[in-house]
C-alpha cells in the first residue's frame, strides 16, 4: 500500500511542470486530432519518423502507416524505382507470408541456420537466357519482423529501409554511353550512388559508382527479360519522330536500348508536301548519333513484323518505343558524342 | 477619400468581439471566405462565433493575418523574424494557435507551427521528445525497448 502511495506521489510530482523550461508540454502529441497529427507526421524525414517510431507504442503504429512512406518512396525513388519494380518487392513480400506458413520450410531454414540467406526475384526467359527480376539480400530480417508486427501494413516503410541500405537489387534502366541497358540495381548510401548487375548466365557488374541522373525506371511494361518488347504499331511511326529501339549484337546477349529518329526512304524527297514515307511498308531508322557516311547510320525494317527482325547481317533489331516527352529526348541527346554532325565517331555497333 | 474599411465581426469563446478589417481574415481564412463568398455573412448583423477559440488566442490569430496582409512586401529574413518572434510561446499556446489555424483553416499559419513542431523533433533523442510531447507511457515491453534501442542506438 505504501508503495503505491509513494508511487503516486512520484507521479503527481513528474506532472508538475517546471515552470520556465522552454519545453513546458500539458498537451500531449497524442492529444491532438488524428488528421492534425497526421499533417505534422507526413512532414517528417524517414530519418525523423523512424524516431518518432521509438518514442511509444502508439506513434510506433502511425509511423509506420504506408501512406508516409509512400511518398517518401516517391520522392527520392520515384525517378528510378518503377511499377516493374514495385511487382518484384510484391513477388517477395507474398513469397515471405507463404513461407512463413510453411513449417516445413521453416525446418529447412532453421537447419540451414536461416541466415543470410536472400530472395529471388521472378525468372523469365528460357535457359540459358533466364533472367532474374530482383534479388533481396537478407530478406528473413527485413520482412519476418515487420510482417509480425503489424500484418503487412508497413511494406512501404520496410521497402524504404530495404532500398536505402542496399540490400534490395530492383530493376531499372542504365545509361552506358550510346544506350540504355537493363539491369539490376543497388543504392549505395555512403556514396549516393548505384551499382549495377545483369543477370543473365552469370551474375556481372555492369557498372560501379552510376549516378542518379544515368538511372531510369523501365518505361512502361518493358520486362528485364531477352525477348524483344512489343513495339505500339509501328504503323504510325512517321519521318521525324524520336523513338528508342532494341538492338543487340547477336542472341546470346540481351537487348539495349538505342535513340533513332524516323527517317525518309533514299526516294523520297523529303518535301512534306508528297512524303509517302509515312505509308511505305520499310521504316527508316536513323541513328544520328553515327556520321551520315558512317554504315551503322540507316536501318531498314520491315513495319509489319512486330518484334525481332534482322537487317543485313547487322545485329538484330526488337521493340520499338515512341518517345512522347521532350525531357526524354533531350536526356538521350546529352549523350552524343560532341560534335557527333562533324566528325566521324568511331564505329560502334550497331 | 477611398470608401472605409470593410469590418466583420469574430466572436471568441469567452463572447468576447473583435472587429478585423474583412480583408484580413477573408485572405488567410479559407472558412471565413467561404462565409463572405457565399453570402452567409450579413455585415449589419452577424458576428462569426468561434466558440473553440479563446481571446487570447484569437488576437494571436488575428495579430498574425494582419501582419501578413499588411507587410507581406517586406523581405523575407524580416518576415521570419517576426514569424519566430510570433511563435515564441508556451506549449499550450501553441497547442491553441494550432487547434484555432486548423479550425479557421490559415494555411500558412498551420505551416509555420507544423514547420515549428518539426524543428522541435529534429536532431532530438528518444526520451527528449518524451519529456517535450508529455509522453509517459510509451507502451513498449522492456524487450521491445531493448530491441529498439539495439536496432536504432544513435536515437538514444
Amino acid at each position: 500500500m505504501l508503495v503505491i502511495i509513494i508511487r503516486y506521489i512520484q507521479f503527481m510530482e513528474s506532472s508538475i511542470e517546471k515552470k520556465g523550461d522552454y519545453y513546458y508540454y500539458c498537451t500531449s502529441l497524442l492529444s491532438l486530432p488524428e488528421s492534425i497529427l497526421d499533417c505534422i507526421l507526413k512532414r517528417l524525414s524517414p530519418k525523423e519518423l523512424i524516431t518518432i517510431s521509438q518514442v511509444c507504442t502508439n506513434l510506433r503504429v502511425r509511423c509506420r502507416s504506408d501512406h508516409l512512406w509512400e511518398n517518401h518512396i516517391k520522392k527520392k525513388w520515384g525517378k528510378v524505382f518503377g511499377d516493374v519494380a514495385y511487382k518484384e518487392w510484391q513477388w517477395h513480400v507474398t513469397k515471405s507470408k507463404e513461407e512463413k506458413g510453411n513449417t516445413f520450410y521453416q525446418m529447412i531454414i532453421n537447419h540451414n541456420g536461416g541466415e543470410n540467406d536472400g530472395s529471388l526475384g521472378t525468372f523469365s526467359g528460357s535457359w540459358p537466357m533466364l533472367c532474374l527480376g530482383s534479388y533481396l539480400i537478407d530478406s528473413k530480417n527485413i520482412l519476418s519482423g515487420q510482417l509480425l508486427l503489424s500484418n503487412s501494413l508497413m511494406m512501404m516503410m520496410a521497402l524504404y529501409i530495404a532500398l536505402e541500405n542496399g540490400k534490395f537489387w530492383f530493376p531499372a534502366q542504365v545509361y552506358r554511353g550510346l544506350l540504355v541497358s537493363n539491369a539490376l540495381v543497388s543504392y549505395d548510401s555512403k556514396t549516393n550512388t548505384f551499382q549495377a548487375r545483369q543477370q543473365m548466365g552469370g551474375w556481372r557488374i555492369i557498372g560501379n559508382s552510376i549516378r542518379w541522373d544515368k538511372v531510369r525506371a523501365p518505361p512502361n511494361e518493358t520486362s528485364q527479360c531477352n525477348i524483344p518488347q512489343l513495339s505500339d504499331s509501328l504503323h504510325h511511326l512517321r519521318p521525324g519522330d524520336h523513338i528508342e529501339i532494341q538492338w543487340k549484337a547477336s542472341t546470346e546477349v540481351p537487348y539495349d536500348w538505342w535513340y533513332a529518329e524516323i527517317g525518309h526512304m533514299d526516294s523520297c524527297k523529303e518535301n512534306e508536301n508528297c512524303c509517302g514515307c509515312q505509308h511505305s511498308e520499310t521504316l527508316v531508322v536513323e541513328f544520328k548519333q553515327y556520321h551520315v557516311e558512317s554504315g551503322m547510320r540507316k536501318a531498314k525494317l520491315q513495319r509489319n513484323k512486330n518484334g525481332q527482325q534482322c537487317e543485313n547481317q547487322c545485329g538484330i533489331y526488337g521493340g520499338i518505343r515512341k518517345l512522347q516527352s521532350e525531357e526524354e529526348i533531350h536526356k538521350w541527346k546529352q549523350l552524343f558524342p560532341p560534335h557527333h554532325n562533324q566528325t566521324p565517331v568511331p564505329v560502334y555497333l550497331p | 477619400m477611398g470608401s472605409p474599411v470593410k469590418k466583420i465581426m469574430l466572436c471568441s469563446s469567452e463572447k468576447e468581439i473583435f472587429s478585423v478589417e474583412e480583408q484580413v481574415m477573408v485572405q488567410h481564412s479559407v472558412i471565413i471566405n467561404n462565409m463572405i463568398e457565399d453570402g452567409s455573412y450579413n455585415h449589419e448583423e452577424s458576428k462569426i462565433p468561434l466558440d473553440c477559440v479563446d481571446s487570447k488566442t484569437l488576437k494571436k490569430v488575428i495579430d498574425y493575418c494582419t501582419h501578413h496582409t499588411h507587410h507581406h512586401n517586406d523581405n523575407q529574413e524580416d518576415l521570419e523574424a517576426w514569424d519566430a518572434q510570433f511563435l515564441n510561446v508556451d506549449s499550450n499556446g501553441l497547442y491553441d494557435l494550432l487547434m484555432a489555424a486548423n479550425y479557421l483553416e490559415i494555411r500558412n499559419l498551420l505551416d509555420l507551427i507544423y514547420g515549428t513542431i518539426k524543428n522541435m523533433i529534429k536532431g532530438k533523442k528518444i526520451d527528449e521528445i518524451r519529456r517535450i510531447f508529455n509522453i509517459k507511457d510509451h507502451g513498449f515491453t522492456p524487450e521491445e525497448e531493448e530491441q529498439n534501442r539495439k536496432e536504432y542506438p544513435h536515437f538514444y
